[in-house]
C-alpha cells in the first residue's frame, strides 16, 4: 500500500469517529466514548503506519517536508489525547459531563482530519536530507517538538470548549472550572515538551550552525510560543488567572504555534531563514 | 507606657529600613561602576545611551524600587514586552541578516519581503508605478539569490511560496510602491526604535539583562530551595546562566570564517563583526576535503524500453518527485542485494563490498591505424611536490581543457597544414591590451564607468576619483603569510580612492567571490568591483598543440608570442604563460581510438563515489567496480550475448541533489610542528584549544575549497548547562512536582 493510500485511509478513519463522539454526546453514552477511544488506538496505529511507510520510502526518519509534518502532528494529536487519557484527564473532564468528554474526542478528530487533510494537499514531494539536518539531535527536535504543539493543539482544543460552554450559559460553574483545570493540566503536559523542543534545536544549531541562538525567524517564533505559555503559567500562578482570560490566552499560544509551523513562510523576516522546508 | 513602646518599636524599624535602604542604594552604586567599568573595558557593544539607562534601572532595581522590580508581575511584564518585540521584530526583514551595504539596498528587501507576504496572500498592490533602478536591479538580484537556494521551481511554488516567474510583476509592483511604503513615519518609527536591528538593540537586550537580573534577585535566591522546588529552582537558575552566557559570549567571544583550499594553511581567521583577521595562536591546514553525495545503486531490467541505462540516467530517485524506473537500493557496506531475472530466469547475487570517493574513469587513447590525434600530457601544478600531476589525454575530438581555477586553457588541434595554426585558433588578441582587467563603477541611475586597469593610471567618475596602485596576483588573508604564488589565484586591486565627500583611502578588490564583501564603498549608491581578465591580462594563458597529420612532425604554439612553430615531442616541457604550472608531454598519438578505465584516486580530491561489488551469477564469481554519475560507470550484468536479457546496474546521477555531506581533513600545527589532526564534517565540529572549527561552506565549483566557522566561546558551557537546567528544571516542575503536591494532600487528608 502506497504511504498516500494509507494518508488516506487514515482520512477516513477519523473522519468516521467524529460522528462517533458526536453521536455520544448527543447520547451521553459513555460507553460509546470508550469505544470511540478504542478507535483512537487504531488511529493511532494506522497513522504510525504511514509514517512508517513513508520513512521506508525515502529512507531517512520522515520528519523534513511539510507534508511529513503534518502527519507527524496528525499522530501527535492522537497521541497527546491517548496519553492523557491514561494518565487520567479523561477522569477529570467526565466529571464536567459525558457531553463535555465527547466533544473534546469530536474536537481532537477533527483536527486530526484538518491536519490530515492539509497534509494531503501539501506536496508529497522527497528530497534527501541535507547535511545540515543529519544529525542525531533531527529525530528528537522534531519528534519531542511536534508531540508539544500537538498537546498544546488539545489544551486549545479545550480552551475552545470552555469559551464555548461558558458563553452557551449551559454549564454550571463546576463543569467550567473542571474544564479550566482540565485545560491547565494538558498544558502542563506539552509545556515541557515544548521547551525540550527549543532546547534540543538549540543544541543541534551550536553543533551544525557553531550557533546556539541565531534570532532566525522561526527561532523567534518558537521563542515567543515559548513565552506565551510562560506568561500563562506565571499569570495563573500569582494572578489566579483562570476561565475566560485564561482560555483566551491559551488560543493565543495555540495561535502563536499555527505561525510557527504553518504560517512560517508567510512572514516577511521569514525569506533570511534557514528553517524552510 | 504602651504608645511609647509603639512608638519606639516604629522609629527602630525606620532606622532599620533606612539603613536597609542605603545599603541597597551602595549595593546599586557600586553594580552601576562594575557596569560602566565592564562598558569601559569591552566597548563598544552597547551603546552607551544603552549602557547608561541600563544602569540607572539597574540602579533602581537594586535601591530604591527593588521589591517592584524583582516581583513576578515584572518578569511577565518583561516576558510580555518581549514578546511584542519579538513580534514586530519578525514583520521586518532583520539588517543583520542580510548584510545590505546599503539603505537604499535594505528597503528593497524589506518590500521584496513584504511583497512576498502581498502575493502569497494573493493581495499583490495595484500599483504599476516607474520602478526606480536601483529597486529594479536589486530586486533582480534578490530574485535570483533566494530563488536559487530554492532550487526546484514546483517545490518553491508549493512549499515556500518563493516567487515563481508569473508572481515576479506583482512583487515588483508592490516594490515599485516601497518608496511609499518604506519612507514614511511607520519606517521611521520601526527604524529609530530599532525594529530593523531588533536583536543588536540595546533596548531588547537590556531586556533580557533585566529578565535575568529579576529571576535572579527574584526567583533564585529569594527561594529557599528543597526537593520539591527542585525544578523551580533549576528553571530559573538555568535562565540565568543563559543570559549570563550569552552576554559573556558578546563580549569576550570570538566568531568568524576561514575559508581554506586544499593545502593551504592560516593562522588567522577573519571575523565578520567587525570584520578583521584574529590570530589564534596556531595554524590550521586543510589537508583534503571531500564531498559526499546520496548515492542509490540504480538497477534496471534490461530489454524492456530499450537501451536501459540511459533513461535510468535521465532521472534520479527522488529529484522532483520522480520515481525510479525500476528499482534502487541505498548504498550500504555488506548489503546483499538479489537479483532474478523475469526474461530467462537467471539469479544474480550482489554483495557491497566497499564504497570510495575519488573513483574517476579515465579517458585513454590507444593507437590506431585511424582515427584522430591524441596527445598525453602531464599538467603539474607551480609549486606542487616531485611526482605530483594531473594526468592527461587531449585529443582532436575532444580539443578544450580549461583549469579548473580558469586560470588557462589548453587547445588540441588537429590540422594538415602548419599555416593554420595561426589563423582563427588564435583570435584577434585582447581588446584590453595591457591591462589586467577592468574596474567597474556602478551608479544606478547616473551611470557605469568601465575602466582598464593599469597600474598607475588614473580614472574619474561622477564625483569619485581613482588611481590603481597596485594589481596583487594571489591576495591573501593574513599579514605574515605572503602569497608564494605569482600566478592569479585570487587576484586582488589596491586602488586609492577619493568619493564625494572629499574622504580619501585605499581600497582592496578581490576577485574571489568568497570575499566579495570587501569590495563595499563606504558611499552610498556607489557599487565597484574589480573584473580580473585571466585571459587578457599581460601573462595570457593559453597553450596550444597543433597535431599536424599522420606521420608529419607536431607543432605548438604559445599564445604569448603569436606563433613559432616548436615541434612537439614526448618529453617535451612547456610553461603555461601565467606562470600557473607547466605541460610535459609524454605521448603523442597522430591517430588513436578512445578507451576508458576505472582508476580509484583515494589519495585524490574527491571525484565520484565508487562502489564495488561482488557479483554471483550464472556465469561465475567476479568482483566489479560500479562508478557514479556517469554512463560509462554502468555494470551489465549479461548471461551470454542476448542483449534483452540481464540488468544494468548504475550509480543514480547525483549532480540535482544536494550532497550528503562535507568532510575536511584538518592538521594544526604550532610553531610548524603538526600537533593534532581532526576530520569534521556538518554537525560534527573538532576543538583544538579552545577553538571549535564547524564545517560550513562549501562551493561546488571549486572542488578544493572548504569553508570554516570559527568560534572562540568560553560561555558554552555555561549555556549547555544552562539550557539543561532549564530542561530538567521544567520537566521537574511540571512532572515531578506534583506526584510531591499529591503526597503531601494525601497526608492531610488522613488523620
Amino acid at each position: 500500500m502506497t504511504t498516500t493510500a494509507l494518508h488516506q485511509v487514515c482520512l477516513l478513519w477519523f473522519g468516521v469517529l467524529v460522528p462517533v463522539y458526536l453521536f455520544a454526546a448527543w447520547r451521553r453514552a459513555l460507553v460509546m466514548v470508550w469505544s470511540a477511544n478504542v478507535g483512537m488506538v487504531v488511529g493511532l496505529l494506522l497513522v504510525g503506519a504511514t509514517i512508517w511507510r513513508r520513512g521506508t520510502e525515502v529512507g531517512h526518519a520522515p520528519f523534513q517536508t511539510l507534508y511529513e509534518v503534518y502527519l507527524l502532528l496528525a499522530l501527535s494529536l492522537v497521541a497527546a489525547y491517548l496519553l492523557i487519557h491514561i494518565s487520567g484527564g479523561l477522569e477529570i473532564l467526565k466529571r464536567a459531563g459525558t457531553v463535555l468528554l465527547s466533544l473534546f474526542g469530536a474536537l481532537t478528530c477533527v483536527s486530526t482530519v484538518v491536519v490530515l487533510w492539509m497534509g494531503l494537499h501539501a506536496g508529497d514531494f522527497q528530497t534527501d536530507l541535507p547535511p545540515a539536518l543529519q544529525s542525531p539531535w533531527f529525530v528528537p527536535h522534531v519528534v519531542v517538538y511536534l508531540f508539544g504543539y500537538g498537546s498544546l493543539g488539545l489544551a486549545m482544543a479545550s480552551a475552545v470548549l470552555y469559551l464555548a460552554g461558558d458563553h452557551s450559559g449551559k454549564l454550571s460553574g463546576e463543569a467550567l472550572r473542571t474544564v479550566d483545570q482540565f485545560t491547565h493540566r494538558i498544558i502542563g503536559m506539552g509545556f515541557p515538551f515544548l521547551t525540550a523542543g527549543l532546547i534540543f534545536g538549540s543544541l543541534w544549531a551550536y553543533e551544525a550552525w557553531a550557533n546556539y541562538w541565531a534570532w532566525d525567524s522561526k527561532e523567534v517564533w518558537s521563542l515567543i510560543s515559548w513565552f506565551i505559555y510562560l506568561i500563562y503559567m506565571h499569570l495563573r500562578l500569582i494572578r489566579g488567572w483562570r476561565g475566560r482570560p485564561a482560555a483566551w490566552l491559551v488560543i493565543v499560544g495555540g495561535a502563536a504555534i499555527a505561525i510557527t509551523l504553518l504560517l512560517f513562510g508567510y512572514l516577511p523576516a521569514s525569506i533570511t531563514s534557514v528553517h524552510k522546508y | 507606657m504602651s504608645t511609647d513602646s509603639t512608638q519606639t518599636a516604629t522609629r527602630s524599624e525606620q532606622r532599620r529600613g533606612t539603613s536597609a535602604r542605603t545599603g541597597r542604594i551602595l549595593q546599586g552604586v557600586g553594580l552601576v561602576s562594575a557596569i560602566l567599568l565592564a562598558a569601559q573595558t569591552f566597548g563598544g557593544h552597547l551603546s552607551w545611551v544603552g549602557v547608561a539607562a541600563f544602569a540607572v534601572v539597574a540602579a533602581l532595581m537594586f535601591g530604591l524600587y527593588l521589591d517592584v522590580l524583582r516581583s513576578v508581575r515584572t518578569a511577565v511584564v518583561l516576558l510580555l514586552a518581549l514578546t511584542v518585540a519579538c513580534t514586530l521584530g519578525t514583520l521586518t526583514v532583520q539588517r543583520s541578516q542580510i548584510g545590505a551595504a546599503s539603505e537604499d539596498e535594505y528597503r528593497s528587501t524589506l518590500a521584496f519581503a513584504w511583497s512576498h507576504l502581498a502575493v502569497k496572500l494573493g493581495h499583490p498592490i495595484p500599483r504599476k508605478a516607474e520602478l526606480p533602478e536601483a529597486h529594479a536591479e536589486h530586486l533582480d538580484r534578490l530574485a535570483t539569490a533566494f530563488g536559487d537556494e530554492v532550487g526546484d521551481e514546483e517545490r518553491a511554488k508549493a512549499e515556500k511560496g518563493v516567487l515563481a516567474a508569473a508572481d515576479e510583476e506583482s512583487a515588483r509592483d508592490l516594490a515599485a510602491a516601497a518608496p511609499w511604503l518604506f519612507s514614511g513615519v511607520l519606517y521611521h518609527l520601526a527604524n529609530g526604535l530599532r525594529f530593523t536591528d531588533l536583536f543588536a538593540a540595546w533596548w531588547f537586550i537590556g531586556l533580557f539583562y533585566l529578565l535575568g537580573a529579576n529571576l535572579l534577585v527574584g526567583a533564585v535566591l529569594r527561594r529557599r530551595p528543597s526537593i520539591r522546588n527542585l525544578g523551580f529552582h533549576g528553571a530559573h537558575l538555568g535562565l540565568v546562566l543563559i543570559v549570563v552566557g550569552a552576554t559573556m559570549g558578546a563580549f569576550v567571544g570570538q566568531r568568524g570564517v576561514l575559508p581554506l583550499e586544499v593545502g593551504q594553511q592560516s593562522a588567522q581567521f577573519i571575523q565578520q563583526e567587525p570584520m578583521q583577521s584574529r590570530p589564534m595562536g596556531f595554524s590550521v591546514q586543510l589537508d583534503r576535503f571531500d564531498t559526499w553525495y546520496h548515492e542509490d545503486l540504480f538497477i534496471e531490467v534490461l530489454g524492456d524500453d530499450g537501451d536501459a541505462p540511459h533513461a535510468a540516467m535521465g532521472g534520479s530517485p527522488h529529484g522532483g518527485g520522480r520515481r525510479p524506473l525500476r528499482h534502487t537500493e541505498k548504498l550500504e557496506l555488506g548489503k546483499v542485494v538479489e537479483l532474478t531475472d523475469p526474461a530467462s530466469g537467471d539469479r544474480w547475487t550482489l554483495t557491497m563490498e566497499e564504497i570510495a570517493s575519488g573513483g574517476d574513469l579515465r579517458r585513454g587513447f590507444s593507437p590506431a591505424d585511424t582515427g584522430e590525434a591524441a596527445v598525453r600530457l602531464e599538467y603539474r601544478e607551480r609549486g606542487a611536490p616531485e611526482g605530483h600531476y594531473d594526468d592527461l589525454w587531449m585529443s582532436a575530438a575532444d580539443p578544450i581543457w580549461i583549469d579548473p581555477l580558469n586560470r588557462f586553457k589548453l587547445r588540441v588541434q588537429h590540422i594538415d597544414q602548419p599555416s593554420h595554426l595561426d589563423q582563427g585558433l588564435l583570435g584577434t588578441g585582447c581588446p584590453g591590451g595591457d591591462t589586467a582587467g577592468s574596474f567597474v563603477l556602478e551608479r544606478p541611475g547616473s551611470g557605469t564607468l568601465i575602466a582598464p586597469v593599469v597600474p598607475g593610471a588614473e580614472a574619474e567618475f561622477d564625483d569619485i576619483w581613482i588611481r590603481f596602485d597596485e594589481v596583487i596576483a594571489d591576495f591573501r588573508v593574513g599579514a605574515e603569510d605572503p602569497s608564494p604564488l605569482d600566478f592569479p589565484r585570487n587576484p586582488a586591486l589596491r586602488a586609492r580612492i577619493r568619493g564625494p565627500d572629499g574622504h580619501e583611502g585605499d581600497f582592496l578588490f578581490f576577485t574571489d567571490p568568497r570575499l566579495q564583501g570587501f569590495a563595499t564603498l563606504p558611499w552610498d549608491g556607489f557599487e565597484a568591483t574589480f573584473e580580473y581578465d585571466y585571459w587578457c591580462s599581460p601573462t595570457p594563458a593559453r597553450i596550444l598543440l597543433g597535431v599536424l597529420g599522420p606521420g608529419n612532425a607536431v607543432a605548438a604554439v604559445d599564445a604569448v608570442d603569436a606563433d613559432p612553430l616548436v615541434p612537439l615531442a614526448e618529453g617535451m616541457r612547456m610553461d603555461i604563460p601565467s606562470g600557473a604550472g607547466s605541460v610535459s608531454i609524454t605521448e603523442i598519438l597522430t591517430a588513436a581510438e578512445a578507451r576508458t578505465e576505472l582508476v580509484l584516486d583515494t589519495e585524490g580530491d574527491g571525484g565520484n563515489t565508487a562502489l564495488r561489488l561482488h557479483v554471483h551469477g550464472p556465469t561465475g564469481s567476479e568482483q566489479r567496480w560500479l562508478l557514479s554519475n556517469t554512463e560509462d560507470g554502468a555494470l551489465m550484468l549479461r548471461n551470454g550475448d542476448d542483449a534483452t536479457t540481464g540488468f544494468a546496474l548504475l550509480l543514480a546521477d547525483n549532480t540535482d541533489r544536494p550532497p550528503r555531506d562535507w568532510r575536511s581533513h584538518l592538521s594544526f600545527l604550532d610553531e610548524g610542528q603538526v600537533t593534532g589532526d581532526d576530520v569534521i564534517e556538518v554537525n560534527q565540529p573538532a576543538i583544538f584549544q579552545g577553538y571549535r572549527f564547524f564545517q560550513s561552506d562549501a562551493d561546488p565549483r571549486r572542488p578544493d575549497y572548504s569553508g570554516l566557522q570559527v568560534v572562540y566561546d568560553r560561555s558554552w558551557p555555561l549555556v549547555q548547562a544552562g539550557l539543561w537546567l532549564l530542561l530538567l528544571g521544567i520537566s521537574w516542575c511540571f512532572y515531578v512536582q506534583p506526584l510531591f503536591d499529591r503526597r503531601r494532600r494525601g497526608e492531610g487528608a488522613t488523620p
